[in-house]
């Protein structure tokens, strides 16, 4: 029953911020146990589609259902049980532990008069632990580094169980390992608990490695919705990122891994250093 | 570790909370110009129980229809202001924010000097005037800040800004209009605030105020505690902003209007006790809005103690206050230097 829906569509979105237009008329949907990653330049309004599907952002036209709900539809708490919203940072004015901010995760399934409970700190706890991370339960939110304090930005989103995640860059200032780490992590909780991923991302060839689905914005519209599985990917994927990142950019085939890459013109560089 | 560190919590919260202000009640209760012995005191407060019919002496009358009262009335209005300060400090993100920064007491002010102006009003009216004041002053405030689209709470600031000068003007005005015998040193001295005109009547007239907006702001603690994380991100996590802060906004309101209308502008306390709070038990708010009660009541009633008996006539109550509250919060930037002070951000 609940296959038939898409985890997220979206039909003839329109975006706007302070009266300008950053989205225009644009439909996407993405499968439920999908990994779908989004691609566009700096400022083209990945963000704010990811604010959108939150519910953060007012469409100026068009419908967002999420696992077949119109988001119109739901209550605020409905909706924070339905999606987690990973912000690319976040500052806190008042200190406190890991632990005690990932609990604020169980917050859209306590009644508004209560607090949480043993239980929830439990579930917390095992958020960080399934991203390794249990050792920083205890420290001050605060203290942490840019890398760790996203680690824990996903174990509340983990702790908050939902069926749709959206991260917007969760790995901007992870290390090499610990992005591959958190991408992993995704993929797995996604095949293993059929939830649906929507992530922005700035590395091209994470998203090669780990979507199973690609979605360029650029010029206030989808310029690629691309699947993974279908034909002819790699040629479609190639002009996409050649129209995104610039027309030297090549996609080569390493084993059965796809890469990005920059072809260098040697002479203009030659020229520019001399 | 952890059940190390929740059980100095709960010392903290049990002594802070309930133990200390006791004492501190009971003190005060021997202290003043008139002064009873402990075991005289305690022979008074159990008066009533033993049936022993001492209502003649002057000593009761001291004790049930003066300290008694006014020493209830300091404490309420101490946990009061704290809660709301801790309250604001928390909605509004912002360590150095007070509970009237949306004009409550300015309002109350030009209320108060209206009634005593305009209508020449009793201290029943003045009160209801001063209520109203600041209530009206925060609605109108509350709505202002809507017109600044985006942030919110730099709009709400903004707007309490606006509505508080323009309400103090409002004073100047009537202040000078007023009578110069009568009516200006009564503005005057309903402005610089103090407890002593407290009587069981007063205790009585603020208490279903307190008590609702109180049971309100307790009962939401941990929907403050996720909206101080942020607006989007208390949208993320199920909380329906706009509403939750309009509720609170308006039970702090009520905390404040009533504790002004009452002793009029008692400053410092809201600002400087959520401060003292945090460097106790952090900044979780189930742990630091309940203990605020209690510590607010606490200092309140050790600085009013000391305005009534330190000279032979009293002390308005917020020389006291400021005296204090304005070096603690020095104490406090300089700590930020040093990377441990609850004034510190990031």
């Amino acid at each position: 029953m609940r296959e038939k829906y898409k985890g997220i569509e979206v039909n003839n979105l329109s975006l706007a911020l302070n009266n300008k237009l950053i989205i225009e008329n644009s439909s996407f949907a993405v499968e439920s146990g999908g990994l779908c990653v989004l691609l566009g330049a700096n400022g083209a309004g990945k963000t704010s589609l990811l604010k959108a599907l939150a519910g953060f952002l007012q469409p100026a036209k068009g419908d967002i259902r999420l696992w077949g709900k119109n988001i119109t539809s739901l209550t605020r708490k409905n909706l924070a049980q339905i999606v987690s919203y990973v912000p690319q940072n976040h500052q806190l004015v008042y200190d406190c532990s890991v632990l005690d901010f990932v609990v604020t995760g169980r917050t859209p399934y306590l009644s508004v008069f209560s607090t949480p409970k043993r239980q929830d700190k439990i579930l917390a706890f095992q958020a960080l632990e399934i991203l390794g991370i249990e050792k920083l339960a205890e420290r001050s939110y605060l203290k942490l580094s840019g890398g760790e304090r996203q680690m824990v930005l996903l174990a509340r989103s983990l702790t908050q169980e939902t069926k749709i995640m959206l991260l917007d860059e969760p790995t901007t200032f992870l290390d090499y390992s610990n992005q591959h780490l958190l991408m992993e992590t995704l993929q797995t909780l996604l095949r293993r608990k059929k939830i649906t991923v929507l992530v922005t991302l700035h590395d091209p060839n994470l998203a090669l490695e780990y979507a199973d689905q690609i979605i360029v914005i650029g010029e206030n519209q989808i310029l690629a919705d691309l699947n993974k599985k279908e034909e002819s990917f790699i040629i479609k994927i190639e002009e996409v990122m050649q129209r995104l990142y610039g027309a030297e950019v090549r996609i080569k085939k390493y084993d059965d891994r796809l890469l990005v890459l920059r072809e260098r013109e040697q002479e203009n560089i030659m020229s520019r250093v001399v | 570790m952890k059940t190390c560190t929740s059980k100095r919590a709960n010392i903290i919260l049990l002594t802070g909370g309930i133990i200390l202000p006791l004492v501190v009640f009971l003190i005060s209760l021997c202290i003043g110009r008139y002064p009873l012995a402990p075991g005289e005191m305690l022979k008074l407060l159990i008066s009533p129980l033993t049936g022993q019919d001492t209502a003649a002496s002057s000593s009761y009358v001291v004790f049930w229809l003066v300290r008694f009262p006014r020493a209830v009335l300091v404490l309420l209005a101490g946990g009061a202001l704290a809660l709301a300060g801790t309250l604001y400090q928390n909605v509004m993100r912002n360590p150095l924010v007070s509970p009237d920064i949306l004009g409550v007491s300015a309002g109350a002010s030009l209320g108060a000097a209206f009634s005593i102006v305009v209508w020449n009003s009793n201290p029943q009216g003045t009160q209801f005037a001063a209520f109203s004041g600041g209530i009206v002053a925060v609605f109108i405030a509350f709505n202002l800040a809507k017109l600044a689209r985006g942030e919110r709470i730099v709009g709400l600031i903004l707007a309490g800004v606006i509505i508080s000068s323009l309400a103090s003007s409002g004073v100047t005005l009537l202040k000078y209009l007023a009578d110069p015998l009568q009516q200006l040193p009564a503005i005057e001295y309903w402005i610089m605030g103090g407890f002593y005109t407290a009587d069981w009547e007063l205790v009585r007239s603020v208490l279903p105020s307190l008590f609702i907006a109180t049971g309100i702001i307790l009962s939401l603690r941990w929907q403050i505690n996720v909206l101080s994380l942020g607006e989007e991100e208390a949208l993320a996590l199920g909380v329906r902003v706009p509403l939750l802060r309009g509720i609170l906004v308006t039970a702090a309101t009520i905390l404040v209007a009533s504790v002004v209308s009452v002793a009029g502008i008692v400053s410092w306390i809201g600002l400087v006790v959520p401060h003292i709070v945090r460097t106790m038990v952090g900044n979780d708010c189930l742990k630091s809005i309940p203990l605020s009660i209690s510590v607010g009541g606490i200092v309140l009633l050790t600085a009013d103690t000391l305005a009534r008996t330190i000279t032979t006539s009293e002390l308005p109550i917020s020389i006291l206050t400021s005296m204090v509250g304005a070096p603690f919060l020095a104490y406090l930037l300089w700590n930020v230097g040093k990377g441990n002070s609850s004034l510190k951000k990031r």
